[in-house]
């Protein structure tokens, strides 16, 4: 555990040295956040002209549900998507085996090798929204509940990295993996909602077999409704089954690599 | 003749990854119309049915399917000339029969006209299915009034998009500004929410704006809300920020040629 800490310190003066020297880029990609912030926040504002409930939370609920989402979003975008977004393009090119020889796990290496310093700050940002969210949610709250509610959107986040993940691997079958990572971010909207909006099989599908109703909207229905042992069960379940699928998958399509060098 | 062979060349290229190319025509906007269906049925069953923004619910979803796919046909792709400036490629069209801008909206045009393929899905899909009390017609001046407003939206999105790209003869990464377009224009154009749902004195704000001709004013052209008064000027709007943008692309394309090295970034 000791060699990952200190590996993952090195990711990160690596990721600072760099993002020190392209400037330009690191304002840019805050501006572009911001943005995104901004969207997601106006679109809510926006419907809530028009009603007082959505899918029977209130416009103080929705903020909150938005501020973990862009925690979320922020959380994400720091560790793990500039490197996820590569990792198809590494396997392509064959250029896979330097990450297979070191001693650590690759899975580790290839997730966690470069942090997006410029989304660090916006991590602040969506932290501090999160937290005026909180502030003006009407329902007192005490520290169990919120400590319980970060625990499961970190299940969230663990949920969002493995369905990334998982969607990125037939690149070791396919020729051209982008099309799964479209549909990746074509999918986004499903987890932007609260699932109570959904019904019928779509439902049924964004709270097991993709599970995009999980990551925010479960974790912010158990803030605001209670945890329950069902509820629990079904995150943690659906979680383990997922990464059982993504270590089997991995393995299976290290079989079936073929490296540059080869 | 160039043109036409280009265009052709263009929607080969393009369809040649038949998986890539099936997918991205028809998952993304199935998803979001998804998406829309459950969001504004939570919406109407809250408010008793009746109208939101001046639409029903049937109107409502009637708007997401011909938005979504505006959209899909007038959104660039994201580095249709960044790629070109970082790579150091862009000597090649110096070759070419045609100049760079000519042959990348040539490019852009390409996939409109593959995506159009969606569109006329989409709304055949719609009428057979949905518009049980035939409710919805489409006429010769809807189409004709569609076709034009998307055909200059497709221009102003792909030259707005130009405009930031050239700055990559400078800077590192312009991606985030491509895409920080995108995000504002997908709520400021009208693609997220109708725009008649928004507060009064935003809307006002917007109209002289050039988001709402890029997704919203086609869309309600095809829908046949707009008036001929109506549409002419939002036509004339439509010119003039893209009679401005080309001249901003120019510039910064004369500016950065001087910096462009043809040996990448």
């Amino acid at each position: 555990m000791g060699r990952y800490i200190r590996l993952f310190i090195h990711f990160l003066r690596f990721s600072f040295a760099k993002a020190t020297a392209y400037r330009f880029d690191f304002w840019c990609r805050i501006l572009m956040d911001l943005a995104y912030y901004a969207v997601e926040i106006g679109f809510f504002k926006i419907i809530f002209q028009n009603t007082k409930l959505l899918g029977g939370w209130s416009l103080e609920q929705i903020m909150v549900f938005v501020g973990a989402h862009l925690v979320l979003d922020a959380v994400q975008m720091t560790f793990i998507s500039a490197n996820l977004w590569e990792l198809p393009s590494t396997v392509n090119k064959g250029d896979l085996d330097y990450y297979l020889v070191k001693p650590v796990n690759s899975l580790f290496f290839l997730s966690f090798k470069e942090i997006s310093v410029n989304s660090l700050v916006n991590l602040l940002i969506a932290g501090s929204f999160f937290g005026w969210a909180l502030n003006v949610y009407q329902k007192p709250f005490s520290p169990v509940e919120l400590a319980t509610f970060l625990f499961f959107l970190a299940i969230g986040f663990f949920l969002y990295y493995g369905f990334r993940l998982l969607i990125s691997l037939p690149v070791f079958w396919l020729q051209s993996p982008y099309g799964f990572e479209r549909i990746f971010y074509a999918s986004l909207p499903l987890m932007e909602r609260p699932d109570t909006i959904f019904r019928g099989p779509v439902r049924l599908v964004i709270l097991t077999i993709i599970p995009f109703g999980l990551m925010v909207s479960f974790p912010a229905r158990i803030f605001f409704e209670g945890l329950t042992l069902q509820r629990a069960v079904h995150m943690i379940s659906v979680l383990i089954v997922l990464w059982g699928i993504i270590i089997t998958v991995w393995n299976k399509g290290l079989r079936n690599y073929s490296s540059a060098s080869s | 003749m160039w043109h036409k062979e280009a265009l052709l060349l263009e929607i080969k290229r393009r369809a040649v990854y038949v998986y890539d190319f099936w997918m991205k025509m028809f998952i993304p906007p199935l998803i979001q119309i998804i998406v829309a269906y459950y969001l504004w049925q939570a919406l109407y069953e809250q408010q008793g049915g009746g109208l939101i923004g001046g639409y029903t619910f049937s109107q409502m979803m009637l708007y997401y399917v011909v938005a979504s796919s505006v959209y899909q046909m007038v959104q660039p792709d994201i580095g249709l000339v960044l790629r070109d400036i970082y790579d150091g490629t862009l000597t090649k069209y110096l070759f070419y029969p045609l100049s760079f801008f000519q042959f990348k909206f040539l490019a852009h045009l390409a996939q409109m006209l593959l995506v159009s393929i969606q569109f006329v899905i989409a709304i055949t899909a719609y009428l057979i299915f949905f518009n049980a009390g035939g409710s919805f017609h489409i006429g010769f001046s809807q189409v004709a009034m569609g076709v034009s407003s998307v055909f200059i939206a497709g221009y102003l999105f792909f030259i707005i998009s130009v405009s930031l790209e050239t700055l990559g003869f400078w800077v590192e990464t312009v991606w985030g500004l491509v895409l920080m377009l995108q995000f504002v224009t997908n709520l400021l154009g009208g693609k997220l929410i109708p725009l008649s749902v928004f507060p009064v004195w935003l809307s006002k704000s917007l109209f002289y704006l050039p988001f709402p001709y890029m997704v919203s004013f086609p869309t309600r052209a095809f829908l046949g809300e707009v008036s001929m008064q109506e549409f002419c000027l939002g036509i004339l709007i439509s010119i003039f920020w893209s009679i401005i943008f080309s001249f901003l692309a120019r510039f910064v394309w004369e500016r950065g040629s001087f910096n462009y090295s043809g040996t990448g970034m």
